[in-house]
This record gives C-alpha cells, structure tokens and sequence, in this order.
C-alpha cells in the first residue's frame, strides 16, 4: 500500500484527538500524550508500509496500538491505572496474565483490541503484529538508552551522511565512527535477541 | 568490506549488477538477510519519524492559521461596528470632558517621561512557570544523571548548580538537550539574570523541533527579560501580539494584561 505525506498528514489529524484524549483521560500529560501518539503512528506505517498488513478499520487499529503503547508506559512507570477507568480497565483485569515483576497485570495485544470493542470497532490483531508491535516497543525503547548510537546511526541511515560528515557534527575521529556504528549495532542485535 | 556494502545497498548506492548480486546472496545467507532487515528497520523508523512530525506540524499550523482567520474575523466585525454606528453625542461629550482633564493635568503638574518598563515585570506569571515545567518535564523518558542532578539542584534552589548541571547535557541528547536548556533559562531568572536569562530564551527559540508548552515557556520568559532589560524594541512587540493573539497560548491573558499597561499613556507619567 503506497501512502503519500498527503495522505499521512490527513489520518494523523483524523485520530489526533481520540488518541492523545484517552491517554489526557489516564493520568497522562499533553506531552506524554503526543509522544505516545507519534510511537503509535510510527508503527502504523510499520504495519502498512514495512510489514505489508492489510487494515481495513484504520482508526480502531491506531486506537488499539496507541492504548497498547500507553499501558506498556504506564507499567513502566509502575504507575497504577485508576480503577474508575472500567470498564476496559475490568476487563483488562480479566483477561490479564500476571508478571511477577510488575505491578499493573499485563494484557496481550489480542485482549486488549478486544476490551476496546465497545468504544470503537476494532481491526483484529493477528500474532506478527503483535510480534512487531513488541519489537518495535523495543527499539524505541533501546534507542533512547542508545543515544550516541542513535545519533550516529540516523545520521548514516536515515540522512545517509559519510562517515567525514558524521564525524564532524558529532566532534569525533573519522576512524572511530566506523567503529563505534558496529558496536552500536551488535549492541541493538543483542538486546533485540534476549529479550 | 561486507559491511560497506551493506550500507551501500540500504542507502541505495549499488550499482545495478552489484544490486542484484547481493539480493541473490541474501537469499542464501541467512545471517546477511537478518543484519539488512536490521539496518532497513532502523532507517525506515527514522522515516517514518520524519513524516510523523511533518504530519504533526501541518496540523498545528493549520490550526494556527485557522485561528488568524478567526481573529482577523472578529477585528473586522469591530472595525466595521464602529465606523457604522460613528460617533454618538455622549460619545462626543466623553471625549470633550477627556481632552479638558489632559489639559488641566498637563498644566498643572510637569510631566517626566523617564519612566520604566521594568516596573511592569510580572513575577506571579514567571512563578507560574515552575508547575508548566514540571508537567513538561514529566513526559521526558530519560536516565541521565547530569539532568536528574540538574533538575535535584534547581528544586533546591540551587540555580548555578543547576546551570552547571544542565550546561554538560550535550546537543546530541535532544529533548533531554531542549528541555536543559529551559532550564537554564529559568534557572538564570531565578538568579536575578535578565541578559542571561534573554540570551539563553533566545538561543533556545533558534531549535527547530520545540513542543508548544516548551515555546511557550521560552516566548514568555524573553518578554519577561526583554521588560527587565527595558529593552521593548520592535521584536518584543511583535512577540507580545502574537501571545496575546494565540487563545492557547498559556500566557495570553498576561500578555493582554501587559499589553494595556503598555499603551497605557497614563503609566508614563512620573509626578
């Protein structure tokens, strides 16, 4: 499926609101909300563009990855979900499978498209997409750990810069860079495996 | 070597033989395929990135353009009401009972225009800021230890530690960068700083990805500063109209507020 910057400008608008308003609605700010909503959106063009997953109810599957991305925060934070948020939060509780680790119960990807059912009607999510949404939590999450990996890997990859240019913006040696982008790399393959 | 030529095919520099020949080895190394996968997955979450915030920015400035057209709107609505009603008697007579006080006032005392705009400071809506920042801040995902000592030293009201602290966060941190730097604005104001205070807003407004709440915060404290300074120059009033201009803007009301004080001819007479 091809999608133009048109096209990605108009559905971004389109579920801007709903989405930032349910994480405003779950102790969440407007920063936080805007964050978890271009995290969500990320992975929607993942799905589309990268993954080649046919969607037939956009707005309910934007829905389900930005609540799914906001409770795996929320559990981070190891903050609890009021329970005046039923009834998704009943039903999460319900379908939960427990993490000895964690406070807040967990819920799997399935579970919680269809514990948000009654709000909107939702595309179903099969298991590669729930695969990918955790991989794709992941290398945010790996990323923001990574900065100077992150940096030095979106200049070569993404602004496709030499290693010259690279290592003058970031004030290093031009032979360290190679270097440290394969560090960074196997680094990122590590992380990716063991988890 | 294999590693060059990796990047070369995911930054699309292959030659059109090489191109195919290497797709051809992918098919049979497993290992090769995983490490392409790897590479393209990062390139294009970064691509994706870049046309989320375009997304976001085309919304917002639409918005913000729907919202001038608003404005423009209601001015018009203004200005054509009282050019139809046009002047009534009583109106006339205001005017009259106006311009006789002027003159009385005028007469009788001698009027001395060295006045000061740094009276016109507005520490409450500066304090205001604190609460703002902190909700910012909340939605930062970040480890580092300069910014968690940075941020221990300013709620301690240790603002030179704080600047120290924030100062050593590096360009390459990004939001963690951006928000240091609001901080050390903040942090200079807290030290009675206005020039440090003007410098470190104005280095900060020249970042191009910075979030409304933060913008906000940056626009208002060089107000603050640019008034402590008594340097109200041409920026300054431009700025002042479009916080007063933008509804959402936190500070709107505020700058209203300074707004008329500003114009008003009355403040600059000194008795």
């Amino acid at each position: 499926m091809n999608l133009t910057q048109k096209d990605i400008n108009k559905i971004y608008k389109d579920h801007y609101g709903s989405c930032t308003n349910f994480v405003l609605k779950n102790s969440g700010n407007q920063l936080e909300a805007e964050t978890n909503y271009k995290e969500s959106f990320n992975f929607l063009l993942k799905s589309i563009i990268l993954h080649d997953k046919e969607i037939t109810n956009l707005g309910g599957y934007l829905f389900g990855i930005n609540k799914n991305m906001w409770y795996s925060y929320l559990k981070k934070r190891k903050q609890h979900i009021p329970l005046e948020k039923a009834p998704i939060e009943k039903l999460i509780k319900e379908t939960s499978i427990a993490e000895p680790d964690s406070g807040v119960e967990d819920l799997t990807f399935n579970k919680l498209i269809k514990s948000t059912s009654q709000d909107l009607t939702v595309d179903i999510i099969d298991e590669s997409s729930e695969k990918n949404l955790e991989l794709h939590k992941l290398v945010i999450q790996i990323l923001k750990k990574m900065k100077d990996c992150a940096k030095i890997l979106k200049l070569l990859y993404f602004e496709k810069k030499s290693y010259q240019d690279i290592a003058k913006k970031i004030k290093m040696k031009e032979t360290s860079i190679g270097q440290t982008k394969k560090r960074c790399l196997e680094n990122l393959k590590k992380q990716i495996q063991t988890r | 070597m294999k590693d060059e030529i990796i990047d070369n095919y995911i930054k699309g520099k292959l030659e059109s033989a090489d191109k195919q020949a290497f797709e051809e080895e992918m098919k049979t190394d497993n290992e090769l395929a995983k490490e392409v996968e790897l590479r393209n997955y990062l390139t294009k979450h970064w691509e994706f990135e870049a046309m989320i915030e375009e997304a976001h920015d085309n919304m917002v400035s639409k918005k913000k353009t729907t919202e001038d057209v608003e404005i423009i709107d209601i001015n018009k609505k203004k200005h054509s009401s009282s050019n139809n009603s046009g002047f009534s008697k009583n109106r006339r007579m205001l005017g009259m009972v106006a311009t006789i006080t002027i003159l009385i006032l005028s007469g009788v005392g001698y009027a001395n225009l060295n006045y000061s705009n740094q009276k016109l400071v507005n520490f409450d809506s500066i304090a205001s800021i604190a609460p703002i920042l902190t909700n910012v801040n909340n939605g930062i995902r970040s480890n580092s230890q300069k910014f968690a000592n940075g941020l221990i030293a300013f709620q301690d009201n240790k603002y030179q530690e704080a600047v120290a602290q924030f100062e050593g966060i590096p360009e390459i941190a990004g939001d963690e960068y951006i928000q240091a730097q609001v901080y050390i604005a903040y942090a200079y104001w807290h030290l009675n700083n206005p020039q440090k205070t003007k410098e470190a807003t104005e280095k900060i407004s020249k970042i191009s990805k910075l979030s409304s709440d933060k913008k906000q915060i940056v626009e208002w404290l060089l107000i603050q500063s640019k008034l402590s300074l008594d340097e109200t120059d041409e920026y300054f009033y431009e700025l002042l109209r479009t916080i007063k201009e933008e509804t959402n803007h936190t500070f709107s009301n505020d700058a209203k507020e300074l707004s008329n004080k500003l114009n008003n001819p009355w403040r600059k007479l000194v008795w």
